[in-house]
């Protein structure tokens, strides 16, 4: 999907774009950004006095011809301002475009009783109310969000996730969420409708890439209010300049040198356009980023929230191990022989569909060559893992063979008068103490050995940590394990701290801690047990997968369900407020060049000495606004690709970073213009010589 | 050479060491803490305390009325004081009562402890005023000040509270272990070198030898007097109208008390129109020295009270070397510049007009940048005479919206509101939402922000713009072209960086300039306040937010450099093209 989106990046600046950046030009539209606002504003007086020097109303400073030129660029830099901004929602238009056109008007089976699924009634899908039931065959499109009360069906929900493999819904537990828009491939389901009619998934998810509900987030509110200070500080100096110069002259007994189309010029030199300008499609883009990555955020602030994060709990399973422990060792006890060991837990593992029984067959067969055996055979009896027991096994020819967690095995044993040995408990504390998940293995009542199950940490996992940790992010990892487990692991894959034999209220709970401290949570979760911790972090991302409780109370959805998706979402984060502060530095750097392209151009007559403030050396006081205010306008195109993609986001310490971006766009920001209005002054001098 | 080296490194020096034992000294004083005077006024402040109920806790907006009543009340018998001064007692010289527009300019410059003056001491102000009127100001407005940066430094410190202390308490706590003792020390150093301290008014003493004035008052110089026939002859020939002048009158009233608080309080407004630059006021180098310590210190000292009281002594420093760097490049400037002197056409080069011999050229330069840096407005030289440049960086200190050490109390708050704005960009820059030392700066915190640093160029800006637009104007001015047009800004500059000092060559005495300076010195002193007072409990109210290797830091070289930046852009390259109007054009005309 990122992929996708890069290479759509070059036809965004299309006709389409520049179309729509043309009817923004409106009063309405332009009222929204008050620093192009002003520059909206001085357009328009400057083309107002271009229509009067027209009748000979003017200050005979300047002629008609530089008065039109300065309204044209000054259009231009409205014009320019639009485009990014519409090239920002381009994005967004195109993601929304593809949720739309999966989206078809389907017909729904509605059921006056959700137990009596034959009789359904056809409606269009529309008109389902929340409450309503309605009948879902298979091939054919959900037609609301709902959650499955009846059936398990698999359905294709690459319509939002762009994730082809299909998904099992069922009733009860945390798979029964559906989403609108999603087809069911096979089997029937049954759902209740928990959305409104316009306020399913799909509706705000289209909404939101889109951009149409799209609101200010505090920090944009307080950096507008930043800029707007500083354009009214401008507007000030400017005003004021005039009658300043109107006194000076007085004073040199001459008349007021200055004309008002030069201090538009100044004013608009001056106002933070750059950031100004930019400064909606920053926010646009960054929430399209988020997209681009499958998230969907329920608002910008969760964005910006999501730089601040300084805690980040990462379920171990998925994110920092690979989702499945493995069979590593048979450790025989009380003098058997480790072959006899693989052979009771083979035998107990035959009917154990889970990855780790099918890791412990495996590993049988490859250490001691043990067949499987048929396991259809009716002289085998398998006890399944229950949540009580906790154990699986088999009995056969009056054996009785088990495996399960120490704690349990030995209750077990003991409860049949047989001796749960030392030798046993201390093999069992070793595997825990090395992060592995022991399993004894029992025949009779006997302990035969432990089988080491061992977590296999994803590679890369520990270095990500460790750049985190450089920039202040610490990172927590939840398991179900046992303590001496989970320290092993945390040791192992460089965490900075873990919860253990987790619950969803220990969670809540270390949330709550950490946030007592000061700092941001962000967490994952999926479940409904899940919701009141995501509903307690600051960033909450609820995996697609999970139930609708889970993604009510999370304040952004994972599309993949993609547990390492935590870490891309805060660079998402950080990388929208660099780019913010590294355009405003830029921006207000460039002040310093303006005054020294402009000043003098308009003292130069009054006081022949200012001329050496003229440090670039510009031809002509024409030449030199003009420069000044072609190089306004272009360096916001020139910024539109930064905009929009972002700064460049680096895992290092927040003061380096600082040192980094600073070097980059505030001295940057205080020499290019130099450099840039320098060029344009050479280029267009031979074009004024020729008018 | 070495002789001025040494006394730049003095002047640098002795405030600095003394800044720091001082800070902390404040810090305990203002958190009640017990200190060597809380022997002598512990019990007095308990039953202050118990009177006036000042152990109530008072909520940002309670703490900002507080402060407008205060002041209210001080203007309203500030001005009353002044109009009726002939009615009042303690006026030996029956002065009149002051117009209502110098007395509405007078009244606001003091409670807003600027201290402009558009009038001189000795020729219109009775003792009474002096004393009762002004010398309090010179106390109330300072403790005002202490008063303000104090709620707002609990606002930072505190987390999840609701109040930012007693504005009553605070004073009380300014005045009597901070102002009242200081004072009196600096007042004895004066007496001792010789400040006098008397209610005598003005007195005669006949001269040594007696001068030739013209007609028109001015000296004859070369003259021959002879007393028989009272006639002056220069080059033997008789001058017509010239009069022989024997005896002075000497003004003496009680300076050196009015002196030690002016300067201590970064009140500058003097006894006598020349202000410190009166024998009377300044009679040597000593005294020149225990002044400028006085101007700087308390200034200085808030700097690393302020690191002290938040418990993060490093925020201190950090606002200390940012602040000491722009002062230290002002005086670097100012210095090179008078020292360097202007070149007048067939006079040849000269450094000492406007200055005082007995007090020479580095100790004047040093005086202009510590008086301009620190909102006092103090003088020991005519600014006037300066050269351009010397010129230029006083004007630029006061246009920061003097946050270079600043007023009393006011520079420090004007400084955080700069360190903001500058926290809010960086903030962002490192992927961050904004926050300073662990309080998020939101779009309220920022309003507010934006408020207190543009109060000063948007008063100067308006006030300035909208007088230059009118004729009448150019009366006020002694001088044309450029410079006349530095003395008109250096005018409203003072006033809006609640400076006081004057540029010399500007009549403000003027219902209209009297009443446009006085509202500009309101507006430049009480949105910042209100402004920092709502920063302050916005900030109380939050949670702090843990410090990771993520967060800003404060403390490093990166930030104070950015902060520097923030200041020089926002609050001084505002004024360049007004500045480039005059003194610039000037100095490059020199």
């Amino acid at each position: 999907m990122a992929q996708k989106e890069a290479s759509k990046k070059e036809k965004l600046l299309t006709g389409a774009n520049m179309w729509s950046a043309v009817r923004k030009l409106n009063f309405n539209d332009e009222r929204n950004n008050p620093v192009m606002f002003l520059v909206y504003i001085s357009a328009a007086m400057t083309t107002l006095l271009f229509v009067l020097s027209l009748f000979g109303i003017s200050d005979h400073i300047v002629t008609s011809g530089f008065i039109i030129t300065v309204a044209i660029i000054l259009w231009i830099t409205c014009w320019f301002s639009n485009l990014a901004e519409a090239t920002a929602e381009g994005r967004g238009k195109a993601q929304a475009a593809t949720l739309k056109a999966s989206r078809k008007d389907v017909t729904a089976h509605k059921l006056a009783d959700p137990d009596q699924p034959e009789q359904y009634t056809d409606v269009a899908g529309p008109t389902l109310n929340k409450g309503d039931y309605f009948l879902v065959k298979a091939n054919e499109q959900i037609p609301a969000d709902g959650e499955v009360v009846g059936g398990a069906a698999s359905v294709d929900e690459s319509a939002i996730t762009g994730e082809s493999a299909p998904v099992i819904r069922e009733a009860g537990g945390d798979r029964s969420a559906v989403t609108g828009g999603t087809t069911v491939l096979s089997d029937t389901l049954v759902v209740k409708v928990t959305q409104e009619k316009g306020h399913s998934f799909m509706d705000k998810m289209i909404g939101m890439v889109e951009g149409a509900n799209r609101q200010k987030t505090p920090n944009e509110i307080a950096l507008e209010i930043l800029l707007v200070a500083l354009s009214i500080i401008f507007v000030l100096v400017t005003a004021s300049l005039f009658t300043y110069s109107k006194f000076s002259a007085q004073l040199m007994g001459q008349h007021n040198p200055i004309s008002i189309v030069w201090l538009i010029a100044l004013f608009v030199c001056l106002a933070p356009t750059t950031i100004g300008a930019l400064l909606s499609a920053i926010g646009i883009a960054g929430m399209s980023r988020l997209n681009a990555a499958n998230v969907l955020a329920m608002s910008g602030r969760a964005i910006e929230a999501a730089g601040d994060v300084d805690v980040l709990l990462l379920d171990k399973t998925g994110t920092i191990t690979f989702g499945n422990r493995r069979a590593s060792e048979f450790i025989p006890v009380a003098g058997h022989t480790a072959e006899e060991v693989a052979d009771a837990a083979q035998l107990a593992s035959l009917a154990d569909e889970t990855p780790e029984g099918r890791s412990i067959v495996v590993l049988a067969k490859k250490q001691f060559n043990i067949r499987g055996r048929e396991v259809g055979h009716h002289q085998y009896h398998f006890v399944p893992f229950t949540a009580q027991t906790k154990m699986s096994g088999v009995d056969y020819q009056g054996i009785e063979i088990r495996k399960g967690a120490a704690e349990n095995i030995q209750n077990y044993v003991e409860q049949h008068d047989h001796v749960y040995s030392d030798e046993c408990k201390n093999a069992v504390e070793k595997i825990a103490r090395q992060g592995g998940t022991p399993l004894v293995v029992t025949k009779d009542y006997n302990v035969l050995g432990v089988i080491a199950l061992k977590d296999i940490i994803k590679p890369g996992v520990k270095e990500k940590f460790a750049d985190l940790r450089k920039m202040g992010i610490q990172t927590i990892m939840i398991t179900g394990d046992n303590p001496v487990t989970a320290a092993a692991i945390a040791a192992e894959a460089g965490v900075d701290d873990f919860l253990s034999q987790a619950t969803p209220e220990s969670k809540m709970e270390t949330i709550h801690q950490y946030q007592a401290k000061g700092h941001l949570v962000a967490m994952t979760g999926d479940g409904t047990n899940d919701a009141p911790a995501l509903a307690q972090a600051d960033v909450a991302v609820a995996m697609n997968s999970g139930t609708q409780a889970a993604k009510e109370a999370g304040n952004m959805v994972d599309l993949d369900s993609s547990p390492t998706k935590l870490i891309d979402i805060v660079r998402i984060g950080k990388q929208l407020l660099m780019t913010r502060g590294s355009l405003t530095t830029f921006s207000i750097a460039n002040d310093i060049s303006k005054y020294f392209a402009i000043i003098p151009a308009i003292f130069m007559n009054l006081y022949p000495p200012l001329r050496v403030l003229n440090i670039m050396g510009l031809s002509s006081s024409t030449s030199a606004i003009l420069s000044a205010l072609i190089f306004n306008a272009l360096i916001i195109v020139a910024l539109i690709p930064l905009a929009l993609n972002g700064v460049k986001y680096r895992e290092i310490p927040a003061a380096q970073l600082l040192k980094h971006n600073l070097w980059l766009y505030g001295v940057g920001g205080l020499i290019v213009p130099f450099i840039g209005i320098k060029l344009i002054d050479l280029i267009i001098t031979p074009l004024l010589a020729l008018l | 050479m070495i002789k001025t080296i040494l006394t730049y490194v003095l002047y640098l020096g002795v405030p600095f060491l003394l800044a720091i034992p001082v800070g902390h000294y404040i810090s305990k004083v203002m958190a009640g803490q017990d200190n060597w005077l809380t022997r002598v006024w512990g019990p007095v402040e308990k039953r202050l305390t118990r009177w006036l109920r000042l152990d109530e806790r008072m909520n940002w907006q309670r703490y900002a009325l507080a402060v407008g009543a205060f002041s209210v009340l001080s203007f309203g018998v500030l001005w009353l004081i002044l109009r009726f001064q002939n009615l009042l007692p303690g006026n030996p010289q029956h002065f009149a009562g002051l117009s209502w527009s110098l007395a509405f300019n007078t009244a606001v410059s003091f409670i807003t402890n600027t201290n402009w003056q558009s009038y001189s001491g000795e020729l219109t102000l009775s003792n009474f005023s002096q004393v009762f009127g002004l010398t309090v100001q010179n106390f109330a407005s300072a403790a005002v000040g202490i008063a303000v940066v104090y709620a707002l430094i609990r606002g930072i410190a505190g987390h999840q509270r609701h109040d930012l202390g007693n504005f009553w308490q605070d004073m009380i706590r300014a005045i009597l272990y901070i102002l009242l003792p200081l004072s009196t020390l600096f007042a004895v150093l004066l007496l001792w070198c010789g400040v006098p301290q008397s209610t005598y008014g003005f007195t005669t003493a006949t001269l040594a030898q007696p001068v030739a004035v013209s007609a028109q008052g001015n000296v004859i110089l070369g003259a021959t007097v002879n007393r028989q026939t009272e006639t002056v002859k220069v080059d033997g020939k008789k001058v017509p109208g010239a009069r022989i002048v024997t005896k002075e009158t000497l003004p003496i009233f009680p300076q050196a008390s009015q002196v030690a608080i002016k300067q201590l309080g970064s009140n500058g407004g003097g006894v006598l129109g020349t202000n410190s630059a009166h024998p009377y006021e300044n009679p040597n180098a000593l005294s020149n020295f225990i002044e400028y310590l006085a101007i700087v210190l308390l200034p200085m000292s808030l700097v690393f009270a302020f690191g002290r009281s938040l418990g993060r002594p490093k925020e201190g420093w950090m606002l200390f070397i940012a602040m000491g760097t722009l002062f230290l490049i002002g005086m670097v400037v100012t210095g090179w510049a008078e020292q360097r002197g202007v070149h007048v056409a067939g006079i040849g080069t000269i450094t000492m007009e406007g200055k005082e011999a007995r007090l020479g050229v580095p100790a004047s330069a040093i005086w202009a940048v510590g008086t301009t840096a620190t909102s006092n407005g103090a003088v020991n030289a005519m600014l006037d005479s300066f050269s351009p440049l010397g010129g230029l960086l006083p004007m630029m200190l006061m246009q920061s919206g003097e946050v270079v050490f600043g007023g009393v109390g006011s520079g420090l708050y004007g400084m955080l509101g700069f360190v903001l704005l500058t926290v809010f960009i960086a903030s962002l820059m490192v992927g961050r939402t904004p926050e300073y030392l662990g309080k998020k700066i939101g779009p309220g915190e920022m309003r507010m922000a934006v408020l207190a640093c543009l109060a000063t160029p948007l008063s100067i800006l308006v006030g300035s713009g909208i007088i230059a637009a009118l004729p009448v104007v150019a009366k006020s001015l002694t001088n044309t072209g450029a410079h006349g047009f530095s003395e008109f800004l250096y005018a409203f500059s003072s006033a809006g960086g609640n400076n006081g000092s004057a540029f010399a060559g500007f009549n403000a005495n003027t219902p209209l300039m009297n009443m446009t300076l006085g509202l500009i010195m309101l507006a430049a002193r009480f949105i910042p306040i209100v402004a920092m007072l709502n920063i302050g409990q916005r900030m109380a109210e939050q949670k702090l937010t843990a410090e990771t290797a993520g967060t800003l830091k404060t403390t490093n070289a990166t930030f104070v450099v950015l902060l520097l930046i923030v200041v020089l852009i926002i609050g001084v390259l505002s004024f360049f093209p007004a500045l480039s109007l005059g003194p610039i054009v000037d100095a490059l005309t020199h």
